[in-house]
């Protein structure tokens, strides 16, 4: 007699399994790629219409979005991430990931299928923004392999993002509550940075933040690889808070995740 | 037919008590609506946080992030910013007020006040007052938040009194509008969706955060004409020491009625709809 | 006896959809009447029409004595509707929703408020009366809207669907709720789809399908048109149902049900003749596993449904809900 084969969880199928799930909801729900997609460039394109001559009177509107565009990358990435949040959040409480943790799949899945889906949207939106911004001016001077890297160094950042919206969602689990933390949280990192305006021409107290906050460090990292100059130590910066926040958010959020879906006793 | 409740076994207030009135009463039912509002949103931390945090938010990076670019074009930035955020107030207002008008259709509220003796405009207008008693409060927190980081009305208290009752009469045209998106859409996904591709190119592409001439000039005249910059000119004529009154608050009144018409003329076809 | 409720041959039409088509019906005072029919019959269409909510194309109709088209606001004060769908503020608690309906239909402040205390007491929500109503159990949601309903007591009570979605015994306590409205005299016109709530409620019962009435009279009365008694055969197992109704075929017009089959039964004697065919199709090599019971009963309103109309009550997936129909214009205006 046959045996039936006890189905076992395959972390990576299951990921996988998990990430379509997230990516069909995602697609069939037009705000999140209206928010990932259109939201950046509408702020792209209306900053740069609006503030360019305020900030430099002696350039053109090129000259702002060859400097600014790492930051609408980085927040049509960032802003994304309230959303996945809400929407872990909202399967937590509907009781969606206690239903997986009782059936023969990897306990993970839930989790790791979310952020393969948020990183496959947020590399869209980064393709997308830099097509306009080359449209619009921006120029890579700094050859084919940095110009990978600018692509590339965005989707790690946008993971530990992830990561970060994760933990928030095991804490607050109020899909409300979740954007209603984060939203001011990525406002102010992405303003308080050197994205919009050059270091020298914040307040004199805002200057210590900009330096340290991770936005700036991940936009001079990526200035660098699009325009050239030093850039090893940029880019180990922006590599060291990326990893900072995988590792510190991703323990943090995964402990709380176990803990959370735990079986009642 | 000659029909009647039996009315003599009745317990409580007798049907024909109800009869006898059926008139509604236009200000008890906005009065009372509008309470109902007030009370859900205080109860609901998102809204709080919409509307009295995040312009709060926008004010302050705004004004950190650009007052020394803005000091080397000859612009006091606090000055320049709080109309602009006042005006965003207002839009986040609308935006929590076609939300919740689409709840209240999705959820059959509406369509239980219809079967009511309850006025037929007191649902929206209840919503439009609850909204109008909300800006007021964001404005207060913006205006003290202001007056430490340098705001001040340079032109008199009279000036000064003016600058609250234009708000409100954008507010009051404005959330019409979003009142009537809200009772026509009736998808809170895409009345979301609506909201924003509004707001975006309105407030961005106005001479609210940044003067007109700072755009590239052919998007000037567009820039200076449309009704979020005339709504700006006409509250930063009343913040300063000389400005002339008269124009930009007829230019701007002339707006806000028209929108103000559209709104109402919107929200009652569609309050109309069945549900 | 007074009607207090009178409807003559309404019309409505959505596109090319007759919602009503000739509707009539009658509710004299004092009394409930169980309105019944399946999924798009037009129960909803005819209720809004009756509350004022929707303008028929043609006929008229009176509530509480008053012209619906014509006099909408006296209608109004006269009526209470409660919804398929609880319409009230999940965010507000039991009290304060009571409190905010009695001002709505204009008691002043302290009597809105005494009301609330009063109706939380009759409708036992004492204990709930200060949570959120967004907390509570389905049931406990559907009893605060019939308590928010009769605020101001009405002479005319409308109930949609009052206990669609709820558990059994939340059910019972509806059921119990609208037996004492009833009492104090309140007309009550109710709509359902489980033919065993009109069973349990309703004075009379009018049955209506693609917008018109295909039957009318008390619960006893549809039941006798159907006939005497049922023998009903239940099986658990479908292809078996398939197998034991080709096998009665001889005994009389056999229906499939959801649990089984059944045929029309003369007496004792057909339940020996079902018995004698079953046996004798089984040494014949028929392979029929299971029969779980076999027994006589009166007909149910299910089987006048089925008679009358050719198709179950019971809602069935994929047929169209009224109050979607309703909802496709708003969704087509904002794609």
């Amino acid at each position: 007699m046959n045996q039936v084969a006890l189905p076992r969880p395959a972390p990576v199928g299951d990921s996988l399994a998990m990430a379509g799930r997230a990516l069909k909801l995602m697609m069939r729900d037009p705000i999140t790629f209206v928010l990932s997609t259109f939201f950046p460039l509408i702020l792209l394109l209306l900053m740069t219409a609006s503030f360019a001559k305020i900030v430099n009177p002696a350039g053109g509107y090129d000259d702002y979005v060859d400097v600014s565009l790492p930051l609408f990358v980085l927040m049509g990435i960032a802003f994304a991430s309230p959303v996945t949040a809400a929407a872990a959040a909202a399967d937590l409480r509907d009781g969606f990931d206690a239903r997986i943790r009782a059936m023969p799949v990897s306990s993970l899945a839930p989790l790791a299928g979310r952020l393969v889906a948020d990183t496959a949207r947020s590399a869209l939106t980064v393709v997308v923004v830099v097509a306009v911004g080359v449209g619009l001016g921006f120029r890579f001077t700094a050859g084919f392999w940095a110009a990978v890297g600018f692509l590339v160094l965005p989707l790690l950042f946008g993971l530990g993002l992830g990561f970060l919206g994760l933990l928030v969602a095991m804490r607050a689990r109020d899909t409300e509550t979740v954007v209603a933390m984060l939203n001011p949280l990525l406002l102010v990192g992405s303003f308080l940075s050197t994205g919009l305006v050059p270091k020298t021409d914040l307040p004199g107290w805002v200057q210590p933040i900009a330096r340290v906050n991770p936005f700036s460090v991940l936009i001079e990292a990526m200035r660098a690889l699009a325009h050239g100059g030093a850039t090893t130590r940029p880019v180990l910066e922006a590599l060291a808070w990326s990893a900072v926040l995988i590792v510190g958010c991703g323990v943090l959020a995964v402990r709380g995740y176990r803990s959370g879906t735990r079986p009642v006793a | 037919m000659t029909a009647a409740a039996p009315a003599a076994t009745l317990a409580g207030p007798p049907p024909g008590a109800a009869v006898t009135d059926p008139r509604p009463a236009l200000a008890t039912d906005v009065a009372v609506l509008a309470g109902r509002h007030l009370r859900l949103m205080s109860r609901r931390p998102a809204s709080i946080i919409s509307a009295i945090v995040l312009p709060l938010v926008f004010a302050l990076l705004f004004f950190t992030v650009f007052s020394r670019v803005m000091r080397r074009s000859g612009i006091d930035y606090i000055d320049y910013l709080l109309p602009a955020v006042v005006i965003q107030t207002v839009f986040f207002t609308g935006m929590s007020a076609a939300i919740l008008a689409a709840e209240d259709a999705l959820s059959g509220t509406l369509r239980r006040l219809r079967a009511m003796s309850v006025s037929r405009s007191a649902p929206a207008l209840g919503l439009l007052a609850a909204e109008l008693v909300r800006s007021v409060v964001s404005l207060g927190v913006l205006l003290a938040v202001g007056a430490a980081l340098g705001f001040r009305f340079h032109g008199g208290p009279w000036k000064a009194l003016g600058f609250p009752v234009v708000m409100l009469a954008f507010g009051a045209a404005l959330v019409t509008c979003h009142i009537a998106l809200g009772l026509a859409i009736r998808r809170l996904e895409a009345v979301t969706t609506a909201t924003n591709l509004i707001y975006f190119p309105f407030m961005l592409l106005s001479s609210a955060f940044t003067p007109a001439s700072a755009f590239p000039s052919w998007l000037r005249p567009l820039v200076e004409q449309q009704p979020v910059s005339r709504v700006a000119d006409a509250l930063r004529a009343l913040t300063a020491q000389d400005a002339a009154l008269a124009r930009p608050l007829l230019i701007a009144g002339a707006w806000l009625l028209g929108l103000l018409l559209l709104g109402v003329v919107g929200a009652t076809r569609a309050i109309g709809r069945p549900s | 006896m007074t009607a207090a409720v009178e409807a003559d041959a309404l019309v409505k039409t959505f596109g090319d959809i007759r919602a009503l088509d000739g509707l009539s019906l009658r509710v004299e005072a004092g009394t409930i009447l169980g309105l019944l029919g399946p999924n798009g019959a037009g129960k909803t269409t005819a209720i809004n029409v009756l509350t004022t909510l929707l303008r028929p194309d043609s006929g008229h109709a009176r509530v509480a004595g008053h012209d619906v088209v014509d006099e909408p606001a006296l209608v109004r004060a006269s009526i209470g509707v409660t919804g398929q769908f609880a319409s009230l503020d999940a965010g507000l608690t039991p009290r304060e929703n009571l409190v905010l309906f009695g001002r709505l239909m204009k008691l002043g402040r302290a009597e809105a408020r005494r009301r609330a205390a009063e109706l939380l007491e009759r409708f036992a929500l004492t204990e709930a009366a200060d949570q959120r109503t967004g907390t509570l159990s389905g049931g406990t949601r559907r009893r605060l809207d019939l308590a928010a309903s009769i605020t101001r007591e009405p002479a005319v009570l409308f109930l949609d669907e009052p206990t669609t979605g709820l558990d059994p015994r939340s059910r019972l306590a509806l059921w119990q709720a609208v037996r004492e409205l009833r009492a104090s005299g309140i007309t009550i016109l109710l709509t359902t789809q489980y033919l065993e709530e009109a069973d349990e409620l309703a004075d009379r019962v009018t049955i209506i399908d693609r917008g018109k009435v295909v039957a009318e009279g008390t619960a006893a009365q549809l039941k006798q048109r159907v006939g005497g008694a049922v023998c009903h055969i239940t099986i658990a197992d479908p292809t078996d149902r398939q197998l034991v109704a080709d096998a009665l075929t001889s005994l009389g017009p056999v229906s499939l049900t959801s649990d089984g089959v059944s045929l029309p039964a003369s007496g004792p004697e057909t339940l020996v003749a079902v018995v004698r065919q079953l046996d004798e199709a089984r040494h014949g090599g028929l392979p029929i596993a299971q029969v779980d019971d076999i027994g006589l009963r009166r007909p149910t309103l299910d089987d006048v449904f089925l008679a009358l109309t050719g198709h179950s009550a019971a809602p069935e997936a994929g047929a169209g809900d009224e109050v979607e129909r309703l909802a496709r214009p708003a969704a087509e205006v904002a794609s």
